[in-house]
């Protein structure tokens, strides 16, 4: 799906990465570890092309970054739910089924009644559920995660790697998953 | 589809946000009662007989309160800019096209209710309108088109400022100069050459007289100030949309 060839990056004078050589298959599940500071979400921000390494570069086979093929085929789970507090649960989701161009039932994480709810009335998990069920509704064929499980109880977390699980092996989608809890993975990247 | 869900989205907003729509109308009004009361005492040259200053006047409002409402259709994509939503929309398969047209599409109805609300006030207080109903349609593309421009503006503004601040200062650099240099307040005649001259190439002189035309004089508005607004609002929608495609996901 992906090819990064000796990527790194600056912020200014500050060097989080260098030298990442890495390769993704279809279906492959990909974990990316590190301390704070890392360079994870970094990483996993140039590997779906929201921003561009300041060195090396990334291989997305026949996409190029920034094209509509390229924003249907590759989707980022950014850490931070980006929601906007005056919508409902259910007017979020609807918008972005229409963003999307999907009639995808989501990965179903909220009950009818919170999807009532507007969202500035959400508890920080609340917002987490519902940023992962928005996230859930793209059909990408490379999938970046950044701690999703942030934020998520035990039974959250077991029913969103089921699911990321489900994806990979059964729709082939390429998932890379930035996180200090990491589910069972087909490669562990560990960045110094 | 996606243009009818942002532009829901937009309408629940203001639906859920009675009072900011409420308030619009005060100003409006302010310019009706006040203004247009005062200036009824003083002789306005070029004006035929039966038409009064308020009545010469309520145009010149209904165009001020789409020009005050457009100019400040950016704000929402500033507020969605620092949530991250709007990036979080830009990250999906939807064109910029479509994200804009949705934004026109809801603040430019909003703006046009606001001023049929605003053109039933000054009915109230006793404007006489002579409406000449197949004038209507051309006076009707003036109005859109020039919403249109200034909305497409202030998302320029919106998407380069990033922020609340600069908004602020743009809405008044370009509401009080394009006022007082137009024909919304006082008849060309009424005005200095210089003034006059200006006057002419105002975008809201444009608007202003396509309206008064076809509510005041039953006259079907200059055909060459519309075709004026329609590049405009060409011409500001596809830098609106090419400020969209340039601003990255992160």
């Amino acid at each position: 799906m992906f090819t990064a060839t000796l990527v790194g990056h600056r912020y200014g004078a500050k060097k989080v990465l260098e030298g990442i050589d890495l390769a993704a298959d279809p279906g492959e599940l990909i974990g990316l570890q590190g301390q704070n500071g890392s360079g994870k979400s970094t990483l996993l921000r140039i590997l779906c092309g929201h921003i561009q390494p300041t060195s090396g570069k990334v291989d997305w086979g026949p996409y190029t970054r920034g094209s509509l093929q390229f924003r249907m085929a590759v989707t980022l789970v950014a850490q931070r739910p980006e929601l906007d507090p005056e919508m409902t649960g259910r007017e979020t989701l609807q918008l972005f089924r229409a963003l999307y161009r999907t009639r995808a039932e989501p990965l179903s994480m909220l009950d009818d009644e919170a999807l009532d709810k507007r969202v500035g009335r959400y508890s920080g998990g609340m917002k987490r559920r519902l940023h992962l069920m928005v996230g859930s509704l793209a059909q990408p064929t490379l999938l970046g995660l950044d701690e999703p499980a942030a934020g998520l109880d035990k039974e959250g977390a077991a029913q969103l790697w089921e699911w990321v699980r489900r994806r990979c092996k059964q729709s082939g989608v390429t998932v890379v998953v930035a996180s200090h809890r990491l589910p069972e993975c087909d490669r562990v990247v560990e960045l110094p | 589809m996606i243009a009818r869900a942002l532009c829901l989205r937009v309408w629940r907003r203001v639906w859920r946000r009675p009072v900011t729509l409420t308030f619009s109308f005060a100003q409006p009004l302010f310019w009706m009662a006040f203004f247009g009361f005062l200036m009824q005492r003083f002789p306005l040259g070029e004006l035929p007989e039966d038409v009064s200053y308020l009545t010469f006047l309520l145009p010149g409002i209904c165009a001020l309160t789409l020009m005050q409402g457009s100019t400040q259709s950016g704000v929402g994509l500033v507020r969605d800019f620092q949530r991250g939503f709007l990036q979080r929309m830009l990250a999906t398969p939807a064109l910029r096209g479509e994200i804009h047209l949705g934004l026109l599409v809801a603040e430019v109805s909003r703006m046009h209710l606001q001023a049929l609300v605003v053109a039933f006030l000054g009915l109230a207080l006793g404007a006489q309108l002579k409406f000449a109903p197949g004038a209507l349609p051309l006076a009707l593309s003036a109005t859109v088109c020039f919403a249109v421009a200034f909305s497409s503006l202030s998302c320029v503004i919106a998407l380069r400022a990033r922020a609340p601040e600069p908004m602020g200062t743009f809405v008044h650099l370009v509401n009080m100069p394009l006022l007082f240099t137009s024909t919304a307040l006082v008849p060309t005649k009424q005005m200095p050459d210089w003034l006059a001259a200006i006057s002419v190439f105002n975008p809201l002189t444009l608007c202003v007289d396509a309206l008064r035309s076809a509510l005041v004089f039953g006259e079907s508005p200059d055909p060459i100030g519309v075709g004026v607004l329609v590049v405009l609002a060409a011409v500001l929608s596809a830098w609106a949309i090419r400020e969209l495609s340039v601003l990255e996901p992160d």
